[in-house]
């Protein structure tokens, strides 16, 4: 790509130069991303290496000491001279710095070397194009002003707004065309709105109960008074504010001539300004064939692409539809070598590493380990631990007794005594050790071609002899530093043979990577390259932290667009864009004085962001996303003769367990509840927080009942269930598909349990079904997916949730079935996503979620849909309702426990078999408490 | 050895002798300034021309000179020696375009700024011996170096007008010092070569009755600015 330079004097400010010549200066270099003081003279050197002594008094920062008037008030004071960032100051006049107004305070001159001017002039116009934001357009909602004000939120007054005072006269509370502030909303069982009646300046004293207006439901009137439309105002877009450049970029796409959706075109021509950027698409709309495009434009010679193996295959796919040949399935090392311009490398082979004795060292077991060590351990049912010394000795390898050492001893006076020591031993003196060396396949050496029977007990390891002499602190790592002697052979991740080959890196289905200490993201993100690239259609799952180290990975930083680093930049962003609950916690002790038990505050995450306006201004320069609702998207599709299925959000069908499924499920529960209870009361004894993934796990049994009870037999070998194997759900499931066929449809059945999956296989099995394996390879999965689509014979495809969960298209299917929802809203609606893939027929396509009713799956559903709706908070600018974001955990925790009463009862009723059907949009997040 | 050799502003030289016959040649190098302490005998701080690093340690004989009540002023020891072989001076090495230089100070006889900010008397010196009873502000303003020796003893008055009032350094001459200051509570060291004049303040007036002295200090040059605005003949209309 041509990039066009800013030619000099073109920056909006001047950079420093030397006026006098008789003083002394001090130059500004580039020092990696710090900025550097280099003085050019012995008395400029001595002026600045004093200067920065004189900063570690907190009075000689301040700009004042030093006769300076300080321009922004606000500017913060920078002590270490080592430590200025550079790109903080890429915007402006790099000699506003205090640190060179204190410089010229003391007569020194300031000048700029040319390699950091030119640095500042290059990159001053890259920030522009990083900071531009991508379009990023709304979805309508019909939610209210009132519902939308969150505190912290600027209005705009439209409309004059008069209240009669005390004495019967009007005045004017709100002026039309000034700005007010969302001071407080919520309130003691009142929905109330606390907007401040001062209007927006510099010195704005915050007025909560007396100086505001209080806007409850019994002001509707109010909503024509106010606009926030100015909070959501992006700027303009990349394609408004660089147009040349998306012109240009246009013209290279044409250029190339693949056939790209128009709206892929403008989103390729935007992302190709840029150096690294997200694509956010949702599912299935060309995001694939975009990136080839912005790949094509950077002219890029080594791309690696990275994904999961049926991320290859989709590649691969559009590689041959487009016409380009030159890519490389990449297997192994030599792969990398074979001549190409793309190379596909799998998650699970970049992922690949062996350290065998990792786990055995975390627990200090390993082969270098120390003899004893010492270690606290809790008393029962009291707050305190105790130090106990444990014994570790060395076993032989071939009969696993302790080894022993001999031990010179000399007491006072006496002769030397020989005694034998287990502690740090490495020989074997166990008389039944019997012990072979088997040489008989090496030939030529003189040991060779003999099996040796060696003597009992003379077993001797040497490696462990050179180590017995040594300190346990010499140890680090895998390897003792004084003797050399290692604890088992180690492979390092495969990355690190080629993490800077490639120039372009593009990491597909990039969702996969939002945890860091995954083997995974070590791999991807070691990868470096000028340009980065990461697609998913589903970013945001949890909550905004999943954006977090993709985004890092992506944009790098710290930068304008993105001002955080690594691991100290984490809590900055969480602090910024996530929503926290602060919870009171028993810890179990209780005061002295006063006998009340003491409590502690915890912050909880919470999934809806803090400041949503916010987070749309941070993410739009980086994310591209277009939804199904784009007009762009549908127009683009109509000019090829697509049209996306038409199907509305998924049905909730809540299904009554079987009688036999109820009193397991009630079993269930109670083996829960005392799990439950017994890890609270082991929690409050050891004063530590509640595990919650070993609650998690221990709500599986929970949902295996919910789905498959039959499931339970089989685990704990027993004929504890005898009813249908897939309880209520299957009548429904079975039902729903069979309708479905009959009318000419084929239907992709998904669920997260195998068994599950072999159970409907084994209902529906005269309608055709195949069920995919994870186990298959790339060509049976490739085998089995033709015949779904091309095969009339075949009506049904069951599969994992997670194992279809990206890239496949299953666009012949016109209904999707969900037998149980996953924790992580974004793969599920990856999955179901598959059969949402633009076709050239009109369609009608449906999604249906079945939950058990009174069950887990319930509060899973719950959980489900709060995520859901901050991915779209998130990513498609949706206005959520203050309501729903505002979750109540007692509410959560009651309906655990009314379960039982519930289940209770449906088992003297047990004469309902009908199925409810609940509309979305009346979802289970409705019925909370107000 | 270490000496300096004032020949005026820009012929000052500085001697290196080595401390030990036969270990090192003595060198000789052009001063740009340097302050000798007349109480210990030791160069406090020196900065000379040079290309390449002078190895101070053959050379340096620094005195350690005894702090108590009763035994104060008398010589106890020479390092480096066969106990304490550590340096007593910090070297920073100057290399820039149009030449290098050195610096040399003596560890414990410059204040540390570390001291202002932390209100901790031991902050103000390195962790180590203390060579002198005195410990000195250098500053290239010489207008400066009252206000900065205030802000050293926290002296809170200063700290709001400080950027206000500068003393002069010459007014010093003319203070009466009150009777709790005694005259060896601070000491001006002329600087041998192009630098200022430098001000040392004994250790223990850090930690009390510098308060008084200070007072005492902006209190006379208060009065003797308003004898001055007085004796400025007004015109009368």
């Amino acid at each position: 790509m041509r990039r066009i330079r800013l030619q000099a004097g073109q920056l909006p400010f001047e950079l420093p130069q030397i006026q006098d010549f008789s003083k002394p200066v001090v130059e500004l270099h580039k020092n990696g991303r710090y900025l550097l003081f280099k003085a050019i003279d012995i008395a400029s050197a001595d002026i600045l290496r004093d200067l920065m002594e004189r900063m570690a008094c907190n009075r000689m920062r301040e700009l004042e000491y030093w006769g300076v008037k300080a321009e922004d008030p606000g500017q913060p004071v920078v002590a270490d001279w080592h430590k200025v960032e550079l790109w903080k100051h890429l915007d402006g006049d790099i000699a506003r710095h205090p640190l060179c107004q204190i410089l010229k305070a003391n007569g020194v001159e300031i000048s700029t070397v040319p390699t950091l001017e030119n640095y500042i002039r290059k990159e001053f116009g890259k920030q522009q194009i990083e900071n531009t934001p991508f379009p990023m357009p709304a979805v309508s909602g019909d939610t209210s002003l009132f519902q939308r004000c969150q505190v912290g939120m600027n209005l705009l007054c439209i409309k004059d707004f008069s209240e009669p005072d005390a004495g019967g006269r009007t005045y004017k509370v709100f002026e039309k065309g000034k700005h007010y502030l969302v001071v407080s909303v919520g309130g003691s069982g009142n929905d109330i709105v606390r907007i401040s009646t001062q209007q927006l300046s510099d010195n704005l004293v915050m007025q909560d109960v007396q100086g505001s207006f209080a806007w409850s439901v019994f002001h509707p009137e109010m909503e024509q008074h106010f606009d926030d439309s100015e909070e959501t105002d992006l700027g303009p877009t990349v394609e408004e504010a660089y147009p040349e450049l998306i012109a240009m970029n246009r013209k290279a796409i044409d250029k190339i001539g693949y056939p790209i959706y128009d709206h892929g075109k403008i989103d390729a021509a935007m992302a190709a300004t840029k150096r690294g950027f997200l694509n956010c698409s949702a599912m299935r709309m060309g995001k694939t064939r975009t990136s080839i495009a912005v790949a094509e434009i950077w002219g890029s010679k080594k791309i690696a692409i990275l994904g999961s193996e049926n991320v290859r295959l989709v590649w691969e796919k559009e590689f041959k539809k487009v016409g380009i040949t030159d890519y490389v399935m990449v297997d192994s090392v030599y792969d990398l070598q074979k001549p190409g311009r793309f190379y596909l490398i799998k998650y699970g082979w970049a992922r690949k590493k062996s350290d065998p004795t990792d786990l055995e060292r975390r627990r200090y077991s390993n082969y270098l380990h120390p003899s004893e060590r010492v270690v606290s351990r809790a008393v029962a049912w009291t707050p305190k631990s105790q130090q106990i010394t444990v014994y570790q000795h060395n076993p032989c390898p071939h009969c696993g007794e302790p080894m022993e050492r001999p031990h010179l001893r000399r007491d006072k006076g006496g002769p030397v005594k020989l005694t034998w020591v287990r502690s740090e031993g490495y020989m074997c003196r166990n008389k039944k050790c019997v012990w072979t060396t088997d040489n008989r396949k090496i030939k030529g050496a003189a040991w060779g071609g003999k099996l040796i029977q060696h003597k009992p007990g003379t077993y001797v390891d040497t490696g462990l002899a050179g180590h017995s002499k040594c300190e346990y602190s010499a140890v680090r790592g895998r390897r003792c530093n004084e003797c050399g002697e290692t604890d088992g052979v180690w492979v390092p991740q495969v990355t690190k043979r080629f993490k800077k080959y490639f120039t372009v890196v593009i990491a597909d289905e990039i969702h996969h990577v939002k945890d860091r200490s995954t083997q995974t993201a070590e791999a991807v993100y070691r990868l470096r390259a000028r340009r980065k690239m990461g697609l998913t259609g589903t970013l945001l799952s949890n909550s905004a932290m999943d954006a977090y180290w993709i985004m890092s990975w992506v944009i790098g930083g710290p930068s304008e667009c993105f001002p955080y680093l690594h691991k100290q930049g984490m809590k900055e962003f969480e602090d910024r864009f996530c929503e926290h609950a602060i919870l009171e916690k028993p810890t179990g002790q209780k005061d002295e004085e006063t006998g009340e038990e003491i409590k502690k505050t915890i912050r909880r995450r919470l999934p809806y962001f803090k400041n949503a306006p916010d987070w749309w201004r941070f993410a739009a320069p980086k994310v591209l996303r277009r939804n199904y609702k784009d007009p762009l998207y549908l127009k683009s599709l109509a000019e090829s003769g697509m049209q996306m299925p038409d199907c509305g959000p998924p049905q909730i069908l809540r299904v009554p367990m079987t009688q036999e499924q109820v009193k397991l499920m009630l079993s269930a529960l109670k083996d829960f509840k005392d799990v439950y209870q017994k890890a609270m009361e082991e929690a409050k004894v050891k004063n530590q927080d509640l595990n919650g993934q070993f609650i998690m796990s221990q709500m599986t049994a929970m949902r295996i009942v919910a789905t498959i009870p039959s499931f339970i037999n089989k685990r704990f070998d027993k004929d504890i269930y005898t009813g249908i194997p897939g309880g209520g759900k299957m009548y429904h499931i079975a039902t729903i598909t069979k309708d479905r066929i009959l009318n000419g449809g084929k239907v992709v059945i998904l669920t997260d349990f195998v068994e599950m999956q072999k159970a409907v296989e084994a209902e529906l099995k005269d309608y055709g079904v195949i069920r995919f394996d994870t186990s298959w390879d790339i060509d049976q999965r490739r085998e089995a997916l033709d015949r779904f689509n091309e095969d009339d014979e075949i009506k049904i495809l069951v599969a994992g949730t997670r194992a279809v969960s990206e890239s496949l298209d299953f666009s012949v299917a016109n209904t999707c079935i969900c037998c149980d929802i996953l924790w992580a809203p974004g793969d599920q609606a990856q999955a179901w996503s598959r059969i949402l893939t633009p076709t050239d027929r009109e369609r009608k396509c449906e999604i249906f979620i079945v939950l058990s009713e009174n069950s887990i799956d319930e509060h899973m559903y719950s959980v489900f849909y709060s995520k859901l709706m901050m991915s779209e908070q998130g990513m498609d600018r949706r206005s959520v309702n203050r309501r729903a974001v505002e979750i109540n955990y007692s509410w959560f925790a009651e309906r655990v426990i009314q379960e039982e009463a519930n289940l209770t009862l449906q088992l003297r009723e047990s004469d309902s078999n009908s199925v409810i059907l609940v509309d979305v949009n009346e979802g289970l997040m409705e019925d909370r408490p107000e | 050895m270490i000496r300096l050799v004032p020949r005026g502003p820009e012929d000052s030289l500085i001697e290196f002798s080595p401390r030990l016959k036969g270990k090192g040649n003595p060198i000789t190098r052009d001063l740009v300034y340097g302050h000798h302490c007349d109480w210990c005998g030791n160069v406090i701080q020196a900065m000379f021309l040079t290309d390449e690093e002078v190895r101070i340690h053959p050379y340096e004989a620094t005195k350690v000179i005894s702090q108590g009540d009763k035994n104060e002023g008398e010589l106890l020891k020479i390092v480096p020696n066969s106990t304490d072989r550590a340096s007593a001076y910090r070297v920073d090495m100057y290399r820039t375009k149009n030449g290098n230089a050195q610096l040399i100070r003596l560890k414990n006889h410059m204040l540390r700024w570390e001291g202002v900010t932390s209100g901790n008397v031991d902050d103000f010196f390195e962790v180590g011996e203390r060579c002198c009873r005195y410990a000195g502000i250098y500053t290239r303003n010489e207008e400066e170096i009252i206000n900065e020796m205030a802000l050293v003893c926290n002296y809170n008055r200063l700290m709001v007008g400080l950027a206000k009032v500068h003393i002069p350094l010459s007014f010093l001459s003319e203070w009466k010092p009150p009777y709790t200051w005694s005259s060896l509570n601070h000491k001006l060291v002329p600087a041998i070569g192009k630098g200022n004049t430098m001000m040392m303040i004994a250790r223990t007036t850090l930690k009390a009755g510098v308060v008084n002295g200070f007072v005492s200090l902006y209190d006379s040059w208060d009065k003797k600015v308003a004898q001055e605005a007085k004796e400025v003949p007004t015109a009368v209309v």
